[in-house]
């Protein structure tokens, strides 16, 4: 394989502590040099990355693929295009599709597509339960050695608290994650936004705060009792950052994620009953998102993570009732989170990577999140003060459903690269 | 244009109707939808009530009919049964000589994929003027708009648990008609209190009234159990009673809402026993409130859980009687309001 280099940029690996101008070497897929002002033939192919980030490939450790099953709202081609275009060079697809995936051969073809049509790497989120049924456990051993990266019934939480119990312990022997979707399906029952002033002013349902942390709270305990892992998926609530700021104190394995929504956006938004801001958990309130900020910046929560919900437009045409959760988010989530952390100046671009980089990889145990000589080159280059508008009609998705419809964003990915390749220009 | 040119050009008045003062107001009407009473301007309250009034006199007389709606299309689209509130705006249009259809789509073909985008098509090419829609879930009347081009009127005849703003006018047109006051709602409203007392949470009426009287500075209480009346409620400016003797004290109307038996079913309440003996209205409490005191109800009623049958049908409190033919009124202004509208 061709010699490609990277020039001129700014250097951010979290993993080495490292912030500098340095170019970067990649020689078969791998990083072979790192220094200032590396000296090539001329014909060597070269990206000039001034004034933009040179970073390790961005990991998504939670998304949604719909693939297999449900072609018209993602496949493994569209959604891992949106992914690249995003910055994204490894994503975690949850395991609710159709059929679930909760056997070693969708493993495979998940993987086998992703070879033939995908642009970036999968690592696959396998199913706690058979069929997410929620009765037995699904293959573990099975799942992990095909491939699976973790295991969650994302989409719903686990209320059969002994299979749960019975996971933390099983998965602990595969040093595996069970990564999970919090709420108490009882509490949140037909509510479509978060309960508070908004919905009692525009009189739709709610869902509650207690949901979310009444399921954080016993899953903590389970965590205590079986000292296996638990991964929090999108934590929504000031009350859920609390309980998992006192778990992490207490020194018990628990990380958690945020979502770009979730830090951006606040339930008074809800006014115009647009249901492409509707997504479970809801959009909190000012009090909540202030909270997750904190969270972010103080270490309680890990990573930065999409969500990216696909949905077609007729199910997001529907009322506020009868629309499906979720929304996109690969091409926005930069952007969104620079705005949020960077360029208000509460991270620095080495910790607003980290969250990105190496805290998902630690997390998940994905083999990737660091760009030294010799490692894979998964690298992502972002132009922190490109300002741009997304316009969800040209989204590489083959879903539309975003509350970031042509809003006005700044910093984006302009080059995003696996394997040496380049799957992602600007 | 101002609206009094307008209208003069129109021959859409009928001789005989005295709508001519009203229409000489400064105030230029231009709304074609009426989805909220949240966004509703004092003047649009004031003239809605006005129309209404000079067109209540319409199905009194011996041939109830006048030509000012005449060739024009009024589209009932009820995703949600309804017999009063559909027949009230089907009669409304009739009066005033529109022509009424009622589309009534059940949820199931809507589950089947028939989106608002394809209705709003089908209404536009059957030539609506006015779309009256009522809906089960919060919101689909600003979903509907969306879709709908400006010169169709819209009027949000209750959805969900969000708000039926023709309800909430009508209920206002009918507390003043009963004191007899002649003043503008700014100052017949001032010190006038009203409690409401049911189901808040669920209810569309309830929360369509608060942000309607408020505009004018009404004193407003909610009552009923936590469970139907949260706490957060007196976030809106409004006071939050769990207890129906206090809450009624100096009141000068009080609104009871319709309990729906499923919210015992879920849980909400313990038994419709209990309720009736904490919230039911009757004789006995209504003494607590001031001795002119009005009883106002959405209807359809569940005598003997949230009201009596004696207080229901004792003329010296009950306006329920008022509110079905006010009711009539209300939407005729409305009708021919919105649909004569500029819409700039």
């Amino acid at each position: 394989m061709a010699k490609l280099l990277i020039k001129n940029g700014r250097y951010i690996n979290p993993k080495t502590n490292t912030d500098e101008n340095l170019d970067v070497l990649i020689e078969n897929g791998k990083i072979v040099d790192l220094k200032k002002e590396i000296k090539v033939s001329d014909s060597t192919e070269t990206i000039d990355a001034n004034g933009k980030w040179v970073v390790p490939g961005l990991l998504d450790i939670h998304c949604h693929l719909r693939d297999p099953g449900f072609p018209e709202k993602e496949t493994i081609e569209s959604g891992t295009k949106a992914a690249a275009a995003g910055g994204f060079t490894s994503i975690c697809p949850m395991a609710n599709t159709k059929p679930v995936i909760d056997n070693a051969a969708l493993i495979e073809y998940v993987q086998k597509t992703n070879e033939k049509i995908g642009c970036v790497n999968i690592f696959q989120i396998a199913s706690v339960s058979k069929g997410l049924k929620q009765e037995e456990l699904s293959p573990l051993e099975e799942l992990k050695s095909a491939g699976a990266i973790g295991f969650s019934d994302d989409g719903r939480p686990i209320e059969n608290l002994k299979l749960l119990r019975h996971a933390l312990e099983y998965a602990k022997m595969l040093d595996a994650n069970i990564v999970s979707h919090a709420e108490d399906s009882v509490l949140c029952c037909g509510g479509a936004v978060h309960e508070g002033f908004w919905s009692y002013k525009l009189g739709i349902p709610g869902i509650p705060s207690s949901s979310e942390a009444v399921c954080v709270s016993r899953e903590i305990e389970l965590v205590r009792q079986t000292k296996g892992k638990i991964h929090f998926a999108h934590i929504s609530t000031k009350e859920a950052v609390k309980l998992i700021k006192a778990a992490k104190q207490e020194g018990l394995n628990i990380t958690a994620e945020v979502t770009p929504h979730h830090i951006v956006l606040t339930d008074e938004c809800l006014q115009d009953y647009n249901p492409n801001k509707k997504m479970n958990p809801p959009l909190r309130s000012e009090e909540d998102r202030k909270s997750l900020i904190e969270g972010v910046v103080d270490g309680t929560l890990d990573t930065f993570a999409t969500d990216h919900a696909p949905h077609t437009n007729e199910e997001k045409s529907r009322s506020m009732m009868e629309a499906p959760f979720g929304i996109i988010g690969f091409e926005t989530a930069i952007p969104l989170y620079m705005e949020i952390f960077y360029h208000s100046g509460k991270l620095t671009p080495i910790e607003f990577i980290k969250r990105l980089t190496t805290n998902p990889a630690k997390v998940m145990g994905i083999p990737r999140g660091s760009i030294s000589i010799g490692d894979i080159a998964d690298i992502t280059i972002i132009d922190p003060e490109k300002t741009w508008k997304f316009d969800s009609s040209k989204s590489f998705s083959k879903s539309r459903n975003t509350p970031f419809h042509k809003r006005d964003l700044k910093g984006k990915a302009v080059y995003t690269i696996v394997s040496g390749k380049v799957v992602y220009k600007d | 244009m101002s609206k009094e040119i307008e209208l003069k050009k129109t021959s859409h008045i009928s001789e005989d109707l005295n709508l001519e003062p009203i229409i000489k107001k400064d105030f230029a009407w231009t709304r074609k939808k009426l989805l909220s009473t949240k966004d509703l301007l004092k003047e649009e309250v004031e003239l809605i009530l006005e129309t209404a009034k000079v067109l209540s006199e319409i199905p009194t007389r011996p041939v109830k009919k006048v030509p000012t709606l005449r060739g024009k299309v009024v589209i009932n689209l009820f995703y949600e049964n309804s017999t009063r509130t559909r027949s009230s705006f089907e009669l409304a249009g009739k009066y005033l000589s529109a022509d009424v259809t009622n589309f009534s789509i059940s949820t199931s073909s809507v589950k089947k994929g028939e989106t608002l985008q394809d209705t709003a098509q089908t209404l536009i090419q059957m030539g609506a003027d006015a779309v009256v829609i009522r809906h089960q879930d919060s919101g689909i009347p600003f979903q509907l708009s969306e879709h709908l081009p400006p010169h169709i009127a819209l009027i949000n005849a209750g959805d969900g648990t969000n708000e039926h703003p023709s309800q909430a006018l009508l209920d206002l047109y009918t507390m003043k008609e009963s004191t007899g006051n002649d003043e503008p709602l700014d100052s017949f409203l001032k010190n006038k209190k009203i409690t409401i007392v049911g189901d808040v949470l669920h209810s569309r009426v309830a929360r369509s009234n608060i942000w309607l009287l408020q505009k004018f500075g009404m004193d407003i209480s909610v009552c009923g159990p936590p469970t139907l009346v949260p706490e957060e409620f007196s976030k809106f400016g409004i006071k939050v009673h769990w207890n129906l003797n206090d809450a009624i004290k100096d009141s000068d109307f009080i609104m009871v809402l319709r309990l729906q038996i499923e919210r015992q079913e879920k849980g909400l309440i313990p038994s419709l026993a209990e309720y009736n003996k904490l919230f039911g209205l009757n004789h006995e409490r209504i003494k607590l409130a001031k001795k002119d005191v009005k009883v106002l109800h959405p209807g359809p009623m569940n005598r003997g859980v949230e009201i009596s049958s004696e207080l229901a049908d004792d003329p010296n409190y009950s306006l329920i009687n008022k509110q079905v033919s006010n009711g009539v009124a209300v939407r005729m202004a409305l009708l021919y309001l919105l649909i004569f509208a500029s819409g700039k």
